[in-house]
């Protein structure tokens, strides 16, 4: 029996001391190795993590990109921009309008960035994007290269990392996007046209003789209303005329002011106008969501220091002469008009992306017209001469010398001077 | 006798023998049933593993394909026609792109194209702020994998998409 134990003894000795190997095997390499795959599985974690983000970051552009086009659409090319009509051309620079693009793309992709996050146990650090470019050029814009869209927005310069505890991942990226199927271009190109052509301000400067009937310096527009309609309507046909058949395009009234102003100021065409109806013509682009810097657009300038008074004439004695006065003089006085209406347009061709789903991209511009002519009321009226007079040159001159002749008639005719009504 | 008494010490040693020889077979038995339990079960876990990853890396492919292809003609991407279908606060399935583009329904597109890797076991889940869409028939009780990433959402909104399969 004692001969039986050693070797039992040596063979479950021999069996155990290998389970134990085995165990001991996987316990220390097993270990190791799940060390090696739970860091694997954290770097795959880490690079999906990184690719989501990427992915939602070019998404973002194309809706930041979408987002300020509509927005600056809307606001006439860009945010801050001015009339593209202001008593003459004043079309948008199409480098102001790609600026303030790119400011804007920038600053939503910025914010759509900060609200990147993951569900999983790892933190995220997006540093934004440095710069933001839309490629086009002036010459490209003018020449209805983008007219279908067909050009790409860059954003560069953007890092991810993403660590957990000592561990961390970290990459650098760019993200660019063609956008296509987009006509902003187009309708600003249009409108650039249009504005150059400038249907709207002579209009306006030709029709001021419907202020001679003002009450006072600056008033509602009463006698105006009409011609100022009138002229928005020929701006407003000579617009839709130069689009194609996906746009519509309309007019809508900001203000309307007319009035006249002092008499036998020196002649003079149409000459600006300040009132509550004129605008800067500047272009410029507000910082993205800038309070303050809204406050320096205001459509209003303040009213000129010209009191409203009534333009009268007082009208002299009457006089019985035996002379026949035949003497008369041009007297005017100022004609003001001023009128602005914005001409919204919008394009049915392609529908591009908003908070309510797709709808059509709608490009507002705002036309001004604020014009004073300092002879638009002007008449022939007869002068009011002394009883001893012999030349027309010795009567009240008006806005200009008397001029005429005096006659002598029988004394039984009587000759009163009609005085003038402007 | 003394005959008798070798042969019964030979069959003695010939049976503890025997006993031994039993013994070691009996102990590589046990050994190799150890071993060979050991290696099915870090097999199967293995199994797991790679298909775990096979199907989220499928997943993946398919998340990155909603964000990174454009639907034909349209020229946008799937998953910005599901975004704007669903914004559009009408049948989320059709979506119209203007007089030139016409409408797409989205719902077409995406089940052959899902179909073919899931053969209909799959349901795409689009979170926005307001609304909710779901497209694909599998129900969330029967998802196995998921895979979901943050969707942006005009204007400076975050939605989410999660992607699922099952069995």
């Amino acid at each position: 029996m004692k001969s039986q134990i050693i070797p039992i003894s040596f063979l479950l000795l021999s069996v155990g001391l290998i389970i134990i190997g085995f165990i001991f095997y996987n316990v220390f390499y097993g270990k190791k190795y799940e060390e090696e795959i739970l860091e694997i599985k954290i770097l795959d974690a880490a690079r999906n993590v990184i690719e989501n983000a990427k992915n939602y970051l070019k998404l973002s552009l194309v809706y930041s990109s979408l987002q300020a086009m509509r927005e600056q659409a809307s606001s006439g090319g860009s945010v801050g921009a001015g009339p593209w009509i202001c008593n003459g051309p004043n079309p948008l620079p199409v480098e102001i309008s790609k600026g303030c693009l790119e400011n804007y793309t920038k600053y939503y992709l910025t914010i759509y960035g900060s609200k990147f996050n993951t569900t999983l146990p790892l933190n995220v650090y997006l540093k934004d994007f440095s710069s933001l470019i839309y490629q086009l050029e002036e010459t490209g814009v003018l020449n209805g290269l983008y007219d279908e869209g067909n050009f790409t927005v860059n954003a560069s310069d953007a890092r991810i990392s993403v660590t957990k505890e000592a561990f961390r991942v970290s990459e650098e990226f760019n993200v660019s996007e063609l956008i296509t199927k987009n006509r902003f271009w187009y309708m600003f190109r249009i409108f650039a046209e249009w504005a150059n052509e400038d249907p709207f301000s002579p209009c306006i400067c030709a029709n001021l003789g419907c202020a001679c009937s003002s009450s006072s310096g600056e008033e509602g527009c009463s006698s105006c209303s009409q011609a100022a309609d009138n002229c928005a309507e020929y701006a407003l046909k000579a617009l839709q005329s130069k689009f194609d058949e996906y746009v519509k395009c309309e007019r809508s009234n900001i203000c309307c002011m007319q009035g006249i102003g002092p008499p036998c100021l020196p002649p003079s065409g149409c000459l600006g106008w300040s009132n509550r109806c004129s605008k800067s013509c500047e272009h410029t682009c507000v910082i993205p969501h800038s309070t303050s810097s809204h406050s320096s657009y205001s459509p209003f300038y303040t009213l000129p220091s010209f009191p409203n008074k009534k333009i009268s004439f007082q009208a002299s004695d009457q006089q019985t002469v035996c002379k026949e006065y035949d003497c008369k003089a041009y007297y005017w006085y100022e004609a003001r008009f001023s009128a602005a209406y914005i001409f919204t347009c919008k394009d049915y061709k392609y529908y591009i992306s908003s908070p309510k789903g797709p709808k059509p991209l709608t490009f507002s511009v705002s036309a001004y017209a604020y014009f004073r002519d300092q002879d638009g009321c002007k008449a022939l009226v007869e002068c009011e001469c002394p009883s001893s007079a012999t030349k027309c040159e010795e009567c009240t001159p008006k806005c200009t010398e008397c001029f005429g002749e005096i006659r002598e008639v029988p004394c039984s005719t009587t000759i009163t001077t009609i005085s003038p009504t402007p | 006798m003394i005959i008798i008494e070798k042969t019964k010490s030979f069959m003695k040693a010939q049976a503890e023998e025997f006993f031994y020889l039993a013994t070691i077979i009996f102990s590589g038995i046990l050994l190799i049933v150890f071993l060979s339990y050991q290696q099915s079960t870090r097999g199967k876990e293995v199994l797991q593993t790679i298909q775990e990853r096979i199907y989220s890396e499928e997943l993946v492919d398919v998340g990155s394909m909603l964000f990174n292809s454009k639907l034909p003609f349209f020229e946008k991407y799937y998953i910005q026609a599901m975004i704007d279908g669903i914004l559009q606060g009408k049948d989320y399935s059709f979506v119209y792109y203007g007089k030139v583009l016409n409408t797409t329904n989205i719902t077409q597109i995406l089940e052959p194209l899902l179909d073919q890797s899931f053969k209909g076991k799959w349901r795409i889940e689009v979170i926005l702020p307001k609304d909710t869409q779901v497209y694909g028939e599998l129900k969330k009780e029967k998802v196995l994998y998921s895979w979901e990433n943050l969707i942006p959402v005009p204007d400076e909104n975050v939605g989410k998409i999660i992607i699922s399969i099952g069995g």
